[in-house]
Parts: structure tokens; sequence; C-alpha cells
């Protein structure tokens, strides 16, 4: 039989550490939002995040290094009688306890930075609740309470104080840079500024129950002006609907107990166990991120939210006539 | 190749071995061989129900918005996936396998307490299937492995899921506390003569140190599992936040025991690698007093660093601080460990076993697992990964891409001396590879879904880019590792019927698992060993050094511990668990001192009452010491007489604590009024049954004197018994002084 230049232990150990390489290589494609911070704090953390995966890949080149190379090099052969070499523990003791001390230290340093609460009294304050399964955002200084999305003005120091309604919650957006977990009975702080413009994903990272997988958080970070009109509007009470079947949807509303739940501000809508609906219009999902506001996906939130999202509060209202669905959508998309 | 000595063939014969019999053989059993074969052959049945239920799981998550199961079925799916994995599969296998080969490297008979040994097999079984009943009531757990308050209490789990998760575990913690006892007193007292701590084989020595992490670990879960469980039944408050309770106190009383747990989990893999590298690459382990004292080391450090789990909750930056330094520190004698058994492999003459390449593919594994272990370890960076995919990822490296192909190493490097043939090669290859590129198929990815902003814990994810895709890939992957468990499967059951015989020592190795018999018979070796290094199989076969000498060897002069009858060390051992157990219930009692107007501790107890009969159990110990002093002096009625007044004032203590109870309860004074009700009733609750399990004790001692079958010469059931009397009695002075005298100084 010819003979091979490598044996089949060393292709074998090639073809492991290929499939490993691509694996790692094209993980590496895709974006990753924990690498694309938009805060500075947030991006301490990218730093030290990037620093711990330098280290990490030294320390696996080393170790799986020498593992292949014993795997080619030491066979067929009279093996040593070696059985320890101290000077060497002591090596590998104390190298791995250096680096570890300076990872410490700017682990500190950074842990400092995130923490630490604003210089000046100008940062915005958000009260954001978790409860199964929503998020309730309010401005106390702006008088604005809404639901699941959180408007934020960029190069604006911003406070948000977490605290949850139930079980424990964990308030994550990648890109801000880290996550702070919402106990019942307590209130942790987050400060953070943003400085660039755009929507940015996160989710509730602490299993909190049946729907833990849709209390998803979208921040939406404009610019001040654009803050600023949100605010204005979203301030104001809800707006008058402009048609008929606005006007029959509001009626609707007030009378198949949508407002037990819910708050629809200016109208007698004051229900606190659910989302505040006031300028649900202008949101972008239903139901904690599960759906986008469409009439069409709202209908069927409306007729059947159990099977979209099953486990939560709110019930079905599927034995409502298709007019008076039609009147609640137009009123709902409406309230801008 | 050098011979063993052979067991002589003269002499009285040889018990007649009979390694496997009927089915009553194996239920009464109490061989310490075929319990071990129970434990892994029930570990294996529930690893195939938990991979399963993860199959499932991978299929729903497969595709983004997918509807295979609900979310309730998913919910739960994880939970038992995730309980099921480590309490009912790695932990009993890995006890199972210590239990099998920790006598045998020792060259011991069995282990120190056979009944014992059964008794926390059946226990195992039991909670088991307690836990697997509650598919069958409708009422599955699906709060999680680690069940955080306050989502486990009532409103928000009103099924009787999250009670099956209790009772199960405290019936298989109880078993696991029983096993550690068990290892700790057979490895302190059953050595060969000559086996010196530091020529202890490392897989024993590593099986020493779980032993004490079982013992001081799991009694911090059961006492918060009782709190849990007491909060869903009686209605205290522990973690009640409405009523001043702090779910924060469950977070931290579960991490005291679920960080060394994870080392339980570890350790004995890492002692099974130091064992098969070796001998297959024909060189001693490298290092073996620093993998000693690094194993020490770990099991100390691991103590030190529960609230690793916790540094999203916001304990503040100075406990963050010191946590984040320990889990540091501990990264350090693991990093030794890797080193050590690199440097074994250096130098060596690998031969690439089956059991080999699955040691190599642990080292690598296990160091991808560590090095985003450490990551973890630097609080920032958790701060951002935490609770994703990406710990979800480092968790399987460690425990599967670590523990489980140690274990998997193990059965092809054991399986030959537990059923004398040998595995097959060629599937043995099959299912490595398969296995190898299966496993990080699935969970390397979830490195990059971490990253991306996956949590974890989540039964459907939306459309975002990447995130299906990288999640089919994973889900390939998981039936690559389904495919690669079948071959294994199949070929232990093809090797076991027909494999290559293997002989005593198929693998030329060095420890005295091996200088008998494949399978052993029931008594293991018929003539005690003796030993002089840490490779007593390499010493007979190089330098003609006699394993079983014709004249026994005598032991050296008796230490501390071989003074000391099994049972009173047993006992000795067991009550250091018992700190950990009240020491938690005590720990809550303090927490919450003083958070309550009324009742507390100020305005309802009786200190002069209770004092009174607090009198008469301090009393109880002097009476009981008199009574063995009876014994000693061999005047059994002297010694029933004082053991009978004991009784009595235990007896008396009992009735002065149920006056006081009865009192309290007739003032509205009950369990569940507030944060000190709770704790005080759980506390005194627990102490009181403590003492009604010793007066019981202490009645049967007395009435095998009666029989006279408790004398001076048989008196290590009272010796064992008067240790745990007296632990109960400094205990209640301890409860004492923090419930009734702290109020009177504060």
């Amino acid at each position: 039989m010819k003979q091979r230049r490598f044996g089949s232990r060393t292709r074998g150990a090639f073809l492991a550490l290929s499939a490993l390489l691509v694996l790692t290589v094209s993980g590496c494609t895709p974006d990753m939002e924990s690498f694309n911070t938009v805060t500075d704090r947030g991006d301490d953390v990218r730093w030290l995040l990037n620093l711990s995966f330098v280290l990490s890949f030294i320390v696996m080149a080393i170790v799986f290094g020498i593992l292949i190379y014993s795997m080619l090099k030491f066979r067929n052969r009279q093996p040593s009688e070696r059985e320890g070499n101290t000077k060497l523990e002591i090596f590998w003791t104390a190298t791995p306890a250096a680096l570890l001390v300076v990872l410490f230290i700017f682990s500190i340093q950074t842990m400092n930075s995130v923490s630490k609460e604003h210089d000046d009294d100008d940062a915005l304050h958000v009260v954001v609740t978790g409860n199964q399964w929503w998020w309730s955002f309010e401005y106390p200084e702006l008088g604005i309470t809404t639901a699941n999305e959180l408007y934020v003005p960029t190069d604006r120091p911003i406070t948000l104080e977490l605290k949850s309604n139930d079980v424990v919650h964990s308030f994550w957006v990648p890109q801000i840079g880290w996550k702070l977990d919402m106990i019942p009975g307590r209130t942790n702080e987050m400060h953070f500024t943003v400085d660039t413009e755009g929507e940015y994903d996160g989710a509730c990272t602490e299993f909190c129950g049946a729907q833990h997988a849709w209390m998803r958080i979208k921040i939406v970070a404009t610019s001040t002006s654009d803050f600023d009109t949100w605010s204005a509007r979203e301030s104001q009470p809800a707006s008058e609907p402009s048609s008929l079947i606005a006007r029959d949807g509001r009626d609707t509303f007030m009378l198949v107990s949508c407002a037990a739940c819910h708050t629809i501000s200016g109208t007698e809508a004051q229900g606190q166990v659910g989302p505040d609906l006031t300028h649900f219009g202008s949101r972008d999902t239903i139901g904690g991120g599960v759906l986008e506001n469409t009439p069409e996906n709202l209908e069927a939130w409306l007729r059947d939210p159990q099977g979209i999202k099953p486990g939560i509060v709110m019930p079905g209202f599927d034995e409502l006539t298709d007019e008076q669905i039609a009147a609640l959508i137009a009123y709902l998309e409406g309230l801008h | 190749m050098a011979t063993i000595v052979d067991q002589p063939t003269t002499a009285i014969p040889a018990p007649r071995a009979k390694t496997s019999g009927g089915l009553y053989d194996w239920v009464t059993t109490v061989d310490h061989k075929k319990i071990a074969i129970m434990y892994v052959l029930t570990s294996v049945v529930f690893f195939i129900l938990g991979g399963l239920e993860a199959v499932v799981m991978r299929i729903q998550l497969s595709a983004p918005e997918n509807d295979l199961v609900s979310p309730q079925t998913y919910n739960e799916l994880f939970t038992m996936h995730g309980t099921t994995m480590i309490f009912l599969v790695v932990m009993p296998m890995l006890l199972g396998f210590a239990n099998y080969f920790v006598p045998l490297q020792i060259g011991a008979r069995d282990m120190a307490f056979p009944k014992l040994n059964a008794w926390s097999f059946w226990l195992f079984l039991f909670g088991g299937v307690l836990l697997y009943y509650s598919f069958f009531a409708g009422a599955v757990p699906d709060t999680g492995w680690f069940s955080y308050a306050p989502l486990t209490e009532k409103p928000f789990s009103m099924g009787q899921g999250v009670d099956y998760w209790i009772l199960a575990l405290l019936v298989t913690g109880i078993g696991s506390i029983a096993t550690g006892v068990n290892l700790i007193v057979t490895i302190a007292k059953m050595r060969a003569p000559g086996m010196k701590a530091m020529r202890i084989p490392v897989f024993t020595w590593m099986s020493l140190i779980t032993g004490f992490l079982l013992i001081w670990a799991i009694p911090s879960l059961t006492a918060a599992q009782v709190m849990l469980l007491a909060d869903r039944t009686f209605g205290t408050v522990f973690f009640n936040e409405a009523k001043g309770g702090d779910p924060l106190l469950w977070q931290h009383l579960f991490w005291f025991f679920g960080h060394p747990e994870v080392y339980i989990m570890v350790l004995p893999a890492f002692g099974m690698i130091s064992e098969i590298i070796p001998v297959f690459a024909r060189k001693a382990i490298f290092g073996y007093t620093f993998l000693v004292g690094a194993g020490i080391a770990i099991a100390f450090y691991s103590f030190l660093v529960w609230a690793h789990h916790m540094f999203s909750v916001g304990m503040g930056p100075w406990a963050d601080a010191f946590f984040g330094a320990a889990s540091m520190v501990i990264a350090i004698p693991t990093g030794i460990k890797i080193f050590n058994w690199l440097g074994t492999l250096w130098g060596g003459a690998i031969r690439f076993t089956t059991a080999m390449k699955f040691c190599l593919a642990f080292i690598a594994m296990f160091t991808i697992g560590g090095v985003t272990g450490v990551q973890f370890a630097i609080v920032p960076v958790d701060w951002q990964l935490t609770d994703s995919y990406f710990v979800v990822a480092h968790f399987h490296y460690v425990l599967f891409g670590g523990t489980f192909l140690a274990m998997l190493a193990a059965f092809y490097y054991w399986f030959p001396k537990v059923t004398g043939r040998l595995m097959d090669e060629r599937l043995g290859n099959l299912n490595f590879w398969t296995m190898f590129i299966g496993f990080n198929l699935t969970f390397f990815p979830m490195h990059i879904l971490g990253l991306m902003g996956m949590p974890r814990r989540v039964y459907t994810y939306p459309d975002k880019p990447w995130w299906g895709a990288i999640n089919l890939l994973e889900t390939f992957g998981t039936f690559l590792i389904g495919v690669s468990m079948l071959i294994f499967f199949y070929n232990l059951w093809k090797s076991f019927r027909q494999g290559e015989i293997a002989g005593d020592d198929p693998w030329d190795a060095w420890t005295l698992e091996w200088a008998t018999t494949s399978p052993p018979p029931a008594y293991n070796f018929a003539h005690e060993a003796a030993v002089n290094s840490a490779r007593p199989l390499r010493d007979a076969k190089i330098n003609d050094w006699e394993i079983f000498p014709a004249t026994p060897v005598a032991p050296a002069k008796p230490g501390f511990f071989d003074r000391l009858p099994m049972p009173v060390l047993g006992m000795l051992v067991f009550i250091t668990s018992e700190v950990v157990f009240f020491g938690g219930l005590i720990a809550a009692y303090i927490t919450f001192y003083g958070r309550d107007d009324y009742p507390s501790a100020q305005n309802v107890l009786e200190a002069g009452k209770v004092g009174f009969f607090t009198l008469f159990l301090l009393a109880s110990s002097i009476t009981l010491w008199v009574a063995e002093q009876r014994l000693h002096h061999r005047d059994n009625r002297g010694f029933q007489r004082w053991m009978l007044v004991t009784i009595l004032f235990a007896v008396i203590f009992i009735g002065g604590q149920l006056w006081e109870y009865r009192t309290l309860y007739s003032e509205d004074v009950t369990i569940d009024r507030n944060l000190f009700t709770s704790t005080f009733f759980t506390l005194t609750g627990f102490h009181g049954m403590h003492v009604i399990a010793g007066i019981i004790m202490l009645a049967i001692a007395t009435y095998l004197s009666f029989r006279g079958e408790l004398t001076k010469d048989k008196d290590t059931s009272i010796r064992t018994i008067s240790v745990y009397w007296h632990f109960v009695d400094v205990v209640w002075i301890v409860v004492f002084a923090v419930i009734y005298l702290w109020p009177l100084i504060d």
C-alpha cells in the first residue's frame, strides 16, 4: 500500500481543526450586537469583552497547539519517565495569576465607570417596570407613560430606574452594553448616554414565566429635536377620534371591559393591569414584540391574544361583531 | 509483560463469586459493584429522557416563531432537561463510577457503609421516578432548574410542578449526602496498607474531595427548598416580597449549593481523565501533588464564588468585586490541571484508543468552556452576556464537552473491568467522531447567538438575520449527537454480549483495580493488598513488588482515623452537613431579624420558660455521657437507667417546645404571620424534629442494651448516636442564643 505522507490521525486532527476554524470564522460574519455598542459605557464593556476574547484565543491556541503537537509527535516511541517539574508548575501558576490580576483591575475600572451615577442633573429619568410579560415606561419629568418601546434622545444622560411588579425580570439591550435585573421590592439603576440614533433590540433576560420569550424591548434613540416632538405628542392625552367609526371604537372600548385593564389618558379608561394604550397607534409592535402593529395583526390579536401569546392575562374578544372589531381597530390605530 | 502474582488456589477455597444474580439479588444487593451498575444504568435511562427533551427543544428552536410545542410545554422541557441532566444523570453516573472503582482502587472489599450505599441508590431512583411522575400527574415543573423565587411562589406557580421539583430533589439530595459520607469514610479508613495520601490514585482523590463538596453544598439547597415548600404549603413568607421576604435569599442559598455543585460534576471527571491519560500515554501523571492540591483548592474556592451567578442582580460594587476576584482565582488551579494533563502527554507514547480520544477531546472542549468561564468572571462582561446563549454554550462545553466526554472515556476504559469484555474500537471511533463533530456543531454557534443578543430559556425567537440559520445548524448537530449515542449504546450492547475477552489488565495499567479479575469477584480481592507507590501494578511488573504479600503487612501505627470506628467517623462527617443546613435556616432568621413589629422576637417569646426546658436538653447530654461511662464500667443496668433519664429529659424538652407552640398558636402567632414567625417556627421546628429523631435512636439503643446486644465491647452504635445527640444540643445552644437571648441584649 502506498505510504501516505500524513497518517490517519494527523489527517483527522487537521480536519477537526479546520472544522473548528471554519465554524469560528463563519461565526464572525453575522452582526453581533454585543460588539456594536452605542453608549460610552457600553464601549468600555466592549473593550473588556474584546480583551477577554483575545486572551481566550491565546489560551486556546497554546493548549490546542500543545495538544496537537503532542498527538502528532509523541507516538511510537519510548516514553519519558518525567513525573513533574516544580519550576514549570510555578510558572504556569504565576503567569495566569498575573494576567488575571491585570484583568481584574481593568474589570474593576469598567465596573465603576458603568455603574456610576451621571455627573450632571440633566439626566432624563425613566421608570421601567417589568410585568409579566410587558414593559411599562414612565417619564415622571415629562408626564409620559408608555409601554414596550423606549424612546430616548441621543447625547443626553439617561437614568433607568428598574423595578418589577411581579417576578424577577432583567433588562437587556446588548447595544447599550450590559444588563441589569429587576427584583420585586428593589430599584436598580442603569445610567447611560446613547451616542447614535437608531433602533436597538432587546429582551427580558431572566426567565419570568410562560411568555418570557415575548417580553421584548425596543429602544428608539432619536435626535433631541425629534425626541422633543415625540414627547410633546406623547404627553398629550389621547387624540379625539377623527372618524365616526373611530368614535364607535372608543365607545366599544369603554363598553367591553378594555378599560378595566388599559389606560387611555384623557378618557375614563384608567386600568393598570395591561400596557398604557394612549398612543398605541404610533407603536411598531403589539404584545411585547410578538406582532408588528398592523390592522390585520391587531384584529388577530383582539380576537384571540391567547392563540398568539398563550398564557397572558388578556382575554379574547372574538364574540364581538365584525363591525365592533373594525371600530376598535380604527380607534386604536388612530391613537397617535 | 510481567505477570501479576497469581491469587493462590490452595488453602481455603474462595467463595463462589456470583457476579449476577436474579432480580431479588439486585434489589437486595449491598455490593458496591452492583449498586454502581444500577446507578450507571439508571442514569443512562434518565440520559435518554433528558436527551429526548433536548431534541424536542432543539426542533422547536430550529426555526423562528415555530409552534411545534406550546410555550408551556417548552418551559417544562427545559426545566426537566436541566434538572434531569444534573441530578439524575451526571451526578449519579459519576457517583456510580466512584462507587465501583474507589473501593477497588484502594484495595478494599466494599464501601464503608454498604447498606447506606444501597439506600442512597434507591433514594436516587425514587426521587427520579417522583420527578417524572409529574408528567403523569399533569404538573410538570416549568420554572427552570434553578427555580427562582418569586416565580416559583404562589400566585405565580399555582400548579404542583414546583412541589414535584422540590420533593424529588429533597429525596435525591439526602441520598447524595449519604454517598458523600460513605466516600469520605471509605477513603479515610479502608485503604490498603502502604497507601499513604500521596499514593492514592487521582480518581479516588477527586472522589474524596467531591464527597466533601456533596455534604457541604447540598444542605444549602435543602434549606432553600424547605423554605420554598413552606412558603407554598404553609404560607410562610421567606421569598414573598410583598410581605417583607426576599427573592434574593433564594438565589444566595441556591447558588451557595449551585456553584460547588458544578465542581461536584467536574472533579470526578478530572479524576477519570487523570487515570486514563497516563495509561494511554504510557507515562505517569505529571505533577501528581499539584493536581491533588489544585483539586483541593478548587473545592475550597468553590464555596466562595457563588454570587458570580448573581452579578446582574445589583448587589453593589463590593460584593461584585469580591466574587469577581474569587471567581478569577478559581481559574488558576483549573489551569494547573490542564497544564498537568498536557505535561503527561508531552514526551509520552500515545495510544489512540477510543478512551484516549475522548480524553484529548475533553482537554480541548474543557479549555473552551474554561476560558468562557473566566470571561464570565469579568463582571462587566458577565453583565453583557449572562442569561444569554453565551452562557448556555459555556456550561455545555464544561459539562457536556467536559464531564460527559470524560464519562464516555471512562466507559471505554473501565467497561472491560466491569464486564470482562472490551468495547469495540471501530464503533468507538465512529462514536467519537460523530460526538465530537455533533457536539461542536450544536454548541459552538451558541456563543455567537449569545453575542447577537439571544436570551436563554426562550421557547421561540423573532426572525432576526442569521438567528434561524444558526439555530437550524445547532439542531442538525443535536441529531448527530443522537446518532453518536445510538452508536454508543449499540457498542455497549454488542460488546457486552460478544466483545473480546479482556482479561485482568487489558491496558497494561497501574492501579489496583487491574490487579483482580474482570469482572472482580464479589469480595474484590482474595487477599489484602499492600502498595509501595501510586502505581502498584507498575511496581509489580517492573520491580517485582508483591501486591498480595503472603503475610499481611502490619498497618502503620494507628492514627486518629484508625482509632475511630467507621460509624462514628461517619456521624462526625455527617453532622458537618447538618451545620450547613441549620446554618441556612439561621442565616434566614438573622437576615430577617428585627424587620417585624408584631409578632417578633421581642414581644412573643418567653425566654425564661424556654430556658427552663433548655436545661433539660442540656442535662440530657450530661446524662448520656454518664450512661456511656456506666457502659464502660460494664454496668449495663446503670447504662440503661441513665439512658432512660436521657430520653425522659429529651421528651420533657420536646414537651416544652410543644407547649410553647401551642401557646403561640392560641395567641394567633401562627407560622404564616410574618418573617419572624416563618423563620422562628421553621428553625425551631427542624431542630425539634432532629431531637425527636435522636430520641428514637436513643430508645433503640436502650432496647438493644436490654437485649444484651449493646455492651462495652459492642458500643459502636451508642458512640455514634452520642455524637449526633451532643451535636443537636450544641445546635440548640446556638439557636437559643440567637432567638431567645439576642432580643434581651438588643
